[in-house]
């Protein structure tokens, strides 16, 4: 028992002190830096003069930092809603029997393996190009008008569609391995009541994915709210209003951009701790309306 | 269980292997090395080790042009002085990682980035390089407007050592100019770009390319610098008031008049592919520095012929001889010990030869006035030599660095707000 103890022990060190100082320590320094005057993330802290709330005042009454906040729930919401929709409706066509289904599932999969470098501009320049893109050319098949899908009016559409595509395969899977864990006797059951398709859906898949559900809305808080990549690729040069999100606003205060020296990592500090409560706050409201500790199969 | 130890030992190692390669710091490195005794061949010529190496951290990549002749210069550099060079070359990337470096006085000897952002961001760890200067006449010998600039990023104080200069103003194909029989000095004036565009769109060409990375503000921007003056057009990106502005109106009118007669490229290219319409031969000038025209020739492979010309006078404070201006800028921070040593690898580079092998691979005017160019680099460093004044990037527009009004002036090219009123109140609705 005294060696496996020390067995955990040893395996244990490297992790703690790793979680210790890459994560925990970080956490602390970004909290108590929101409350400080500091213009790099590195300055010795003999540099910090205290700012107390000014940087959260300041921020919350900086418009683009509202259009980025306002930007990025729209992806949450509107993305959220799109995403978890196609991705329960290709889980279940999946899980029903069709022909082919590892094929699907590795092709609907395939954009997660696809850097979003590589996936944003295949969008860009393939897709929604209005000269050579493919939307314009199909639109043309039917003698349509041809559309500028990234000018100010739809950048922020097709930026969110595409972001969406490459969503949906992860969620699917999640999706697809809580339904193969209803157990297939409930079906059976279900159907020698003579349910229809539809009621098996509605009344035992998902009640019994509520707890996927919980999963995926967490894991898709976590990755929309750090939304960074896309916009860079949807708007390369010039932070615009139609594509900022606060990653993307913490990059600029903190680093600088284009003609703009100014930094500051107090504010930087401010935007993260800010995005940090805004996860939890949807973590704990999702605990709350979401309860998956009823139901056992 | 000695085999268990084995394994916990070997997955031990195996994760302060991995932990170890996280800690990598990127970049790839180059290192040229004095000769010591000038034992083979090629290195009899060469000076004798001074034991000096310097770290120079370059902000290209290895692959583009301006860092291989950068590589070949640092190669002759080392030859001629015994001074060892060990480039990393950091890329772009370089923004986000120097500040922590110098910070923690990382070894580094000198390195380079925007000359605006070496100047005004990185300051507190630099030195002044007035008294380097000032030993070797190195003032003496470059484009004064921009030294001139680096001492006012820094309130008289010189902490960078600008390069690769550039300016901005039209930048035209002329071969669409001639097909269009066009010439480029009676653009001197509105009308007179009026009756140039004219002339253009009757030869087939879209006067104007615009893209969405920014050139569209860039415009308005400078017709708004020419009517009212640069800080003018300060005080109202920090304050607002563009609805009350006369200069601001007369700018939205002067570009609606430019969409109205189908003057500009519609719909506005993503960026890079509406400045390619240049080389494509659809489009036939650009207000931009004049990096775009690299920017094209690399894109496309266009072999039109170029020109350049200064933004036309508008009537307002400030004439065609300001310009909105950029360079490249090194820096060598305070705490390194062979700043002589670093600032003599900067003056190599950025005088004599080796500027003027920078200035023609990258078609930027050389530092070093005494250098010449020819064709179109030559109406560059003639445009910077008469240039009396400057303006930062994007003319004013980017002093409130949290309103920027990109959107609003992409959208009046588009055509989104009919009037110029429309556009104005827009923009003061972001304040």
């Amino acid at each position: 028992m005294r060696k496996s103890k020390s067995m955990i022990v040893c395996f244990m060190t490297a992790a703690v002190i790793t979680l210790l100082f890459m994560y925990v320590y970080p956490i602390i320094r970004t909290i108590i830096m929101s409350f400080f005057n500091v213009e790099s993330v590195t300055a010795s802290t003999s540099t910090w003069s205290l700012a107390g709330l000014k940087n959260y005042i300041d921020l919350y009454a900086t418009s683009i930092f509202r259009t980025s906040m306002i930007n990025i729930l729209k992806i949450w919401l509107i993305g959220g809603i799109i995403t978890m929709f196609f991705a329960l409706l290709f889980a279940v066509i999946l899980t029903s029997g069709v022909r082919f289904k590892n094929f699907f599932r590795a092709a609907i999969y395939l954009p997660n393996v696809i850097s979003a470098v590589a996936m944003a501009a295949m969008w860009r320049y393939y897709v929604f190009n209005a000269r050579f893109g493919f939307l314009n050319s199909f639109l043309e098949l039917f003698g349509l008008d041809a559309v500028n899908w990234l000018d100010t009016g739809h950048i922020f559409g097709s930026m969110l569609v595409a972001y969406c595509f490459g969503s949906v395969g992860y969620f699917m899977l999640i999706f697809l391995s809580g339904i193969e864990r209803i157990p297939s006797d409930i079906y059976e059951a279900a159907m020698i009541d003579g349910t229809n398709s539809f009621q098996k859906f509605r009344y035992i898949t998902l009640p019994l994915l509520r707890g996927v559900f919980k999963t995926n809305l967490t894991f898709w808080s976590v990755s929309t709210l750090t939304f960074f990549v896309w916009t860079r690729m949807f708007s390369p040069t010039e932070t615009e209003n139609t594509t900022v999100v606060p990653v993307v606003y913490l990059y600029n205060v903190v680093f600088g951009s284009k003609g703009v020296t100014q930094v500051d990592a107090g504010r930087g500090a401010a935007i993260g701790v800010t995005l940090a409560v805004c996860m939890i706050l949807i973590y704990a409201i999702m605990n709350r309306l979401i309860k998956d500790d009823d139901l056992e199969f | 269980m000695k085999r268990k130890k084995m394994i916990s030992l070997l997955m031990a190692a195996a994760m302060t292997v991995s932990l170890a390669a996280c800690g990598g710091d990127g970049g790839t490195t180059a290192s040229t090395a004095p000769s010591d005794s000038g034992s083979t061949e090629t290195e009899q010529s060469a000076a004798p080790s001074t034991g000096v190496t310097l770290t120079y951290w370059s902000m290209w990549n290895s692959n583009e042009a301006q860092a291989q002749v950068i590589q070949e210069a640092v190669d002759a550099f080392t030859a001629e002085t015994g001074i060892g060079v060990n480039i990393e070359w950091r890329g772009r990337d370089i923004t986000t990682q120097i500040t922590a470096a110098l910070e923690s006085e990382t070894q580094i000897d000198l390195f380079d980035d925007d000359f605006q952002r070496v100047a005004e961001q990185y300051n507190d760890h630099l030195l002044d390089l007035t008294d380097l200067a000032s030993s070797t006449g190195y003032e003496d010998k470059v484009q004064p407007l921009f030294m001139q600039i680096a001492r006012d990023y820094s309130e008289g104080a010189l902490y960078t050592i600008p390069y690769q200069i550039y300016t901005s103003g039209i930048v035209y194909s002329q071969d669409a100019f001639d097909a269009a029989g066009v010439d480029a000095s009676t653009i001197d004036s509105w009308d007179g770009l009026i009756a140039a565009c004219e002339a253009l769109k009757e030869a087939g060409y879209t006067p104007f390319a615009l893209d969405g990375g920014g050139s569209p503000r860039y415009m308005y921007s400078y017709i708004l610098a020419r009517l009212i003056g640069q800080d003018a057009v300060k005080e109202l990106s920090l304050n607002g008031g563009w609805s009350q502005n006369e200069g601001a109106r007369q700018a939205a009118e002067y570009i609606i008049q430019l969409r109205d007669n189908d003057y500009v490229l519609d719909p506005i290219g993503t960026y890079p592919e509406g400045e390619y319409t240049l080389g494509y031969d659809e489009t036939a000038m650009i207000v931009l520095p004049d990096y775009v025209i690299s920017e094209v020739i690399a894109g496309t492979g266009t072999e039109i012929t170029w020109g350049f010309i200064p933004f036309p006078n508008l009537g307002g404070p400030e004439d065609e001889t300001y310009a909105n201006v950029g360079a490249q800028g090194f820096g060598i921070p305070a705490y390194t010990e062979h700043s002589e040593e670093a600032f003599q690898l900067i003056e190599w580079l950025t005088t004599g030869e080796w500027d003027q092998k920078l200035a023609e691979v990258s078609l930027h005017a050389p530092c070093d006035v005494s250098n010449t160019a020819t064709g179109l680099v030559a109406q560059i460093q003639e445009s910077i030599s008469a240039l009396t004044g400057y303006y930062d990037y994007q003319c004013g527009t980017n002093e409130n660095p949290d309103i920027r009004l990109n959107t609003e002036v992409q959208t009046l090219f588009e055509g989104g707000y009919a009037t110029a009123d429309e556009f104005l109140a827009a923009c003061d609705a972001r304040y």
